[in-house]
């Protein structure tokens, strides 16, 4: 698992998913297929990931492909960091 | 017309057998497919016991399979009973036991979750697995699990079930301030009265596109799904991949050319804040309906200026009353003023009281009661409940009839439309779902090391409203945040889990030895702050 995966899963299990069977959820477990994704917390996912890893998430890349696993989302943090 | 609920999809398979009922992830059921599929589904659940007059509960993800479900537990003869397919096992079986459903309609990946939930028993004969793909799934208390090719292969010709219009359709589960969810009994006369006018007053008809966001145990669904039936419209069912996504709801949307949506405002004010709207194609959009919580003016305002030629009403109505008062919203608002919930529809009566049960004069403030065609037959058992709920009310010189008691403060104004003023109680909206603080306090107090706790509901612009939990602990040290949110989860509901916990040492009071809610209500007045259990750098 990689640092950025680290994080946003450590934030996942701890402030969103409320699940005890998520203790050990793996980068490649799906979140959206599972249900387990509401707006709110995608909302909260998207903030935290701006202020823990210092970059911007535009509107428009808030979409299921880039949040399908814990994975996902580190791709799109480290896409960002890049400037991509 | 008919006078049941799914002899809607009836006359619409027969007056247009081959125009699209139902559109969902690039597949579409045409109304004969709809008709027949639901006749079928309907004969195997009588095949398995299910009787007319009996409750069936849908606990599943939204799917075209979901839609054919519910018709067909209506052309059983018995009610559907949709349970928020975000909520716990836990809170399935309060209901299913509850109401005593013969049959539950889900699907195989969520199977597993139910053997211990109902390992002591159920009140269900048989499961239904509403997916077409074949699955091979764990059994629920030895019941037997019922596939969709079963389903499939029972005879499609009608049902031939004789049922009333007052019998029940649906029940609909609303959050309870003692703890405990109710179940709202609503009848087919109920919904087709609302139905009926919503259907003429914004003229749907078969070319019409109808979003359908609402899940089906919000009764917002209610007029995306018979509404559109009636009409021989084509019904978009959102896709639960794409539902929590705001900017890929607002694309989906636009490019399906969908022309009626009927949403939350926290649903639009999302699509409009984070989901890039402005830059989409609204020329499709032909009515847009709201209702559940207050629309901030300010975004219906910019909504208004997307898309100037649709058509905009505010519909406001417990799930008691279905939807009891409309404003149709004909230019854009010019102050902040906050919109009124309008008059009441041609079916119901709108009564402003005082304590005393008396009309207060126009412009003085009172409590909402509503008697009419769409108020609810009752809580299921729960007569004491009902009978509170549902009181006589002298509406002139001997004339009296049962009306609902809303819990809603409002005054009529001098143009006749009530204005909103609040609660009488501590139910509040968030993200357009109705919620008793009591209900989440009630789960809190279950906990072991909990003494006290008190929730509240922080203003929030775009989702009305969030939630706080404030809790003193048997120890006075805090828990741990997450472990507390965890065991809220585990009976309510995703959107009741207070998103943060504060610990505190004691509570703030009132001169009355109440909680003081307003002082807990602002930081700056914390007493004995306790520091966050949390990990924060």
């Amino acid at each position: 698992m990689t640092a950025t995966e680290s994080a946003i899963r450590d934030f996942l299990v701890n402030e969103v998913l409320y699940d005890r069977d998520l203790k050990d959820l793996k980068p490649e477990d799906p979140l959206i297929a599972r249900g387990l994704l509401d707006s709110l917390s995608i909302l909260k996912t998207v903030t935290f990931c701006e202020e823990r890893f210092g970059i911007t998430v535009p509107d428009q890349d808030v979409l299921p492909d880039h949040f399908e696993s814990v994975r996902a989302i580190a791709a799109l943090v480290d896409r960002r960091r890049a400037g991509g | 017309m008919g006078t049941l609920l799914p002899h809607l999809v009836t006359e619409s398979a027969a007056r247009f057998p081959e125009r699209p009922a139902l559109v969902m992830d690039g597949r579409t059921l045409s109304y004969a497919g709809l008709e027949s599929l639901s006749n079928r589904f309907a004969g195997s659940l009588a095949g398995h016991g299910v009787r007319p007059g009996d409750r069936v509960a849908l606990w599943l993800p939204r799917s075209i399979e979901s839609v054919v479900a519910l018709y067909g537990v209506m052309k059983a003869g018995a009610a559907y009973v949709p349970v928020d397919p975000g909520a716990p096992p836990a809170r399935l079986a309060y209901i299913a036991r509850d109401c005593a459903v013969s049959g539950l309609v889900t699907v195989a990946a969520r199977t597993a979750a139910l053997e211990e939930t109902f390992a002591a028993g159920a009140p269900m004969r048989a499961v239904w697995l509403a997916e077409e793909a074949p699955v091979e799934a764990p059994r629920v208390a030895g019941l037997p699990n019922v596939t969709w090719a079963e389903a499939g292969a029972e005879s499609d010709a009608a049902p031939g079930i004789r049922a009333l219009e007052g019998d029940l359709a649906y029940i609909l589960y609303t959050s309870g301030s003692t703890g405990e969810p109710k179940g709202v009994m609503l009848s087919h006369r109920n919904a087709l009265a609302f139905v009926e006018w919503a259907g003429d007053v914004f003229q749907v008809t078969h070319e019409d596109r109808l979003a359908n966001h609402a899940p089906f145990h919000f009764d917002l669904s209610t007029f995306d799904l018979f509404a559109g039936a009636r009409a021989g419209a084509a019904v978009y069912p959102l896709s639960p991949r794409i539902a929590s996504f705001p900017a890929a709801v607002a694309r989906q949307w636009c490019s399906d050319r969908l022309t009626v949506w009927y949403a939350t405002p926290s649903t639009l004010v999302l699509m409009l804040t984070r989901g890039g709207l402005e830059d989409l194609d609204l020329g499709a959009l032909r009515v847009l309906l709201f209702a559940g919580e207050v629309f901030p003016v300010k975004y219906l305002r910019e909504l208004m200026r997307l898309a100037p030629r649709a058509r905009y009403a505010n519909l406001y109505g417990p799930t008691e009353t279905n939807v009891c008062t409309w404003l149709e919203v004909a230019k854009p608002p010019e102050d902040d003023r906050p919109l009124p919930i309008g008059k009441a529809c041609p079916y119901d009566e709108v009564l402003v009281l005082d304590e005393s049960l008396k009309p207060v004069p126009t412009g003085a403030a009172g409590e909402l009661w509503v008697r009419g065609a769409t108020v609810m037959r009752g809580y299921w058992g729960r007569p004491e409940r009902t009978a509170l709920a549902l009181q006589p009310i002298e509406i002139a010189p001997g004339v009296t009839d049962l009306a609902y008691r809303t819990g809603d403060l409002v005054r009529v104004q001098g143009d006749g439309n009530l204005e909103f003023l609040g609660r009488r109680d501590h139910q509040v909206k968030t993200r357009g779902y109705r919620v008793e603080l009591g209900e989440i306090e009630t789960v809190l107090h279950r906990h072991p090391a909990v003494d006290e706790a008190v929730v509240l509901a922080i203003p929030d612009d775009e989702v009305t409203h969030r939630l706080r939990a404030v809790v003193v602990t048997k120890s006075g040290v805090a828990l741990d945040e997450a472990a507390l949110r965890q065991h809220c989860a585990e009976s309510l509901p995703r959107y009741m889990v207070p998103e943060a916990i504060e610990f505190r040492r004691q509570l703030p009071r009132t001169s009355s030895g109440k909680v003081d809610r307003r002082a807990l209500a602002q930081p700056q007045t914390t007493l004995n702050p306790e520091p966050r259990s949390s990990d924060e750098t």
